[in-house]
């Protein structure tokens, strides 16, 4: 039987080796009786007091290798698999060897140069090398900006945060964040969707803080996309016209509605908006007179005089029309009181399995920070594996996660060959308690900081609960209930949903009533009926950009208020350019 | 996309307000410069130069 071999493993050359197994137990630290436990063993298999103090030492430059985790380079003991900190110097991530932000070498973006432009790219891209390279190339090819420059300008030189997916099919990109002030508070949130193959962007998302002065910032954006999509060779970007001022205001900028759009917004909104003018100016309505031949009718004046049926119509005309707003309005509630930070925790507590990104990323951070130790005894997904994540919502999102140890999962350390392990009368070692308590301690206080981290950066993205709507009904109902009644009058006759009665004649009357003088004097002054025909030609031509006339009129927000249309900037269209340019260039 | 599309817009008592936000963008543009090319479109549209006239708001 050879002598000296108690205690060891056999490396991947078939040599014995001891050496980790003695000093797995020596990096226990602070735990004494497990470390006179090791002293003994190291004694017994032969090892000499200085051997053993050598032990002890941090240790001594060895051979290592270097191996690919996550996107930084660690060392790693070939023997062990034993992580020991970031490789110094050098290596894919060095910094010595980085190019600075938005100047990668050759020119291309790399996606680090995001990440040092602080673009948050998703998580699918950046943990799949495939779907990396292919982003970067397409970037490269299709915006051809670093990132630095290219979130400048595309917030328009304001302060944000900003995040970028991409889909190869159909090689669109989608662009959010958030617009800052100057103490680092949102002010606004955007989403921006573009369509690299079909050439075209829509501003599919832009809400203002509440409070805040947001023309500035809107024009800024607006200018600032526009530039950059100009720039990356974009055709034109789309935007939904529509909330209250928007169906006008749109059409002053520039836009002008699809195709389609203009045929619908014709056939709809406007046809009804000039037969109310009409009546207006005229003191009588067209097409309903033409429709009720011989039939005089009246538009009640006040709240008041409309039937309760017609209050009913009304108001589910209304309810209708604003849903989306409430809906809107509880999603928002929803995301400011930390509803979505909640949703974000609990699924990142249900779903962890210690392959988590954000954790791995959170273990990287702390392995290299800890200096003080110069061998952790365990590979981050030994750690990980043995974390269990559970977290208890508060409907706030305001809760930490507890982190709890299953330490069946620590009882092999890498290499670990447990028949060469037990030693005849000597206590077999507790390896879980190599993971010291400071350094659960530690390992906790990382990744609850990156649990709640990766929450407040997943809650934007989080789809809201499907409850949220079942109560708006009710809200609509006690938000009607307290509005004024001219103020239901109004959005009646600013939404067309007045309606019309026959005036009742007295039958015991032999005269029909006179005309009331006060309509004589009503009817229209010669200018109107000019304004009045020319808003006819307008609404009847195909060409869309009749809008921009029928906005700049006086009768513009009358005609387009509250009207809804898919609006687009074509960028190669001059006349578009110039009243784009007209408003959002413009020093005010 | 967790979110309807609005583009521009505030909440304010559980409704999308964005009258606020668009006037000042409109009052701050070049008005005149804007209506210019609104009217070449207008005249080519067979608008008459008083029916244009017409449609304008008072200064």
């Amino acid at each position: 039987m050879p002598g000296g071999t108690e205690f060891f493993y056999e490396d991947e050359n078939g040599e014995k080796q001891d050496d980790w197994l003695h000093e797995e137990i020596l990096a226990g630290g602070d735990d004494d009786a497990m470390r006179e436990i090791s002293k003994d063993i190291a004694r017994k298999v032969g090892l000499s007091e200085e051997q053993i103090a050598a032990l002890f030492k941090p240790r001594a430059t060895k051979t290592k290798a270097y191996v690919k985790r996550d996107e930084d380079d660690y060392i790693q003991d070939p023997k062990t698999g034993l992580m020991q900190g970031r490789k110094p110097g050098g290596g894919a991530t060095a910094p010595s060897e980085k190019p600075a932000a938005g100047k990668s070498k050759k020119g291309k973006a790399k996606i680090d140069d995001f990440k040092k432009a602080d673009i948050r790219i998703d998580p699918e891209i950046e943990g799949d090398e495939d779907k990396k390279l292919s982003f970067e190339k397409r970037w490269n090819e299709a915006v051809g900006e670093a990132p630095e420059d290219f979130k400048r300008q595309f917030l328009g030189g304001m302060p944000g945060s900003m995040r970028i997916s991409y889909n190869e099919r159909p090689d669109a990109m989608h662009i959010s964040g958030y617009l800052k002030d100057k103490d680092g508070r949102d002010i606004a949130e955007y989403s921006r969707d573009i369509d690299l193959d079909d050439k075209h962007a829509y501003s599919a998302y832009f809400k203002v803080k509440e409070g805040v002065r947001g023309g500035g910032i809107g024009k800024k954006l607006l200018a600032g996309n526009v530039e950059m999509y100009q720039k990356m060779g974009l055709d034109r970007v789309r935007v939904s016209a529509n909330i209250d001022v928007g169906g006008y205001a749109w059409a002053r900028y520039g836009y002008v509605p699809t195709p389609s759009g203009w045929d619908s917004l014709k056939s709809g909104y406007l046809k009804g908006r000039l037969a109310n003018l009409e009546r207006r100016l005229t003191g009588a309505s067209s097409e309903p007179a033409a429709r009720r031949a011989g039939v005089e009718t009246y538009t009640p004046d006040e709240w008041a005089v409309i039937s309760d049926d017609d209050q009913e119509r009304i108001y589910e005309a209304w309810a209708r029309s604003t849903r989306d707003d409430f809906i809107e309005s509880e999603v928002q509630s929803w995301h400011d009181n930390g509803g979505s930070t909640d949703d974000a925790k609990n699924e990142m507590a249900h779903q962890f399995d210690g392959n988590d990104r954000w954790a791995k990323v959170a273990m990287n951070e702390w392995r290299d920070e800890e200096t003080a130790i110069a061998q952790i005894p365990f590979s981050n997904e030994q750690i990980l594996s043995a974390v269990n994540i559970k977290y208890e919502g508060d409907g706030e999102g305001r809760n930490d996660p507890e982190i709890e140890w299953d330490d069946t999962k620590l009882e092999k350390p890498p290499g670990f060959d447990p028949s060469q392990l037990h030693l005849p009368g000597i206590e077999k070692p507790y390896y879980p308690s190599l993971l010291t308590e400071e350094m659960r301690g530690e390992i906790e206080a990382k990744l609850v900081k990156a649990f709640n981290n990766e929450a407040e950066s997943r809650a934007p993205d989080m789809e809201p609960p499907s409850h949220l709507s079942e109560y708006v009904d009710e809200y609509q109902g006690d938000y009607w209930q307290g509005m004024e009644d001219r103020e239901r009058f109004r959005w009646a006759e600013r939404n067309g949903e007045l309606p019309e009665y026959e005036i009742e004649v007295d039958a015991s009357s032999e005269e029909p009533p006179e005309p009331e003088p006060q309509k004589e004097m009503e009817l229209a002054k010669p200018a109107e009926m000019t304004a009045l025909e020319a808003l006819k030609k307008l609404v009847a031509s195909d060409d869309p950009k009749a809008i921009w006339k029928i906005a700049d009129s006086k009768y513009g927000k009358e005609m387009l208020l509250n009207t809804s249309w898919p609006g687009v900037i074509n960028f190669s269209d001059k006349e578009t350019m110039n009243r784009f340019n007209a408003y959002v260039h413009s020093k005010d | 996309m967790p979110y309807a599309k609005h583009e521009f817009f505030f909440l304010r008592d559980h409704k999308m307000q964005d009258e606020e936000l668009h006037e000042s963008i409109i009052a701050g543009g070049d008005q005149v410069k804007a209506r210019k090319v609104a009217d070449k479109v207008a005249k080519r549209l067979g608008l008459t130069d008083e029916e244009i006239e017409a449609l304008n708001p008072k200064e």
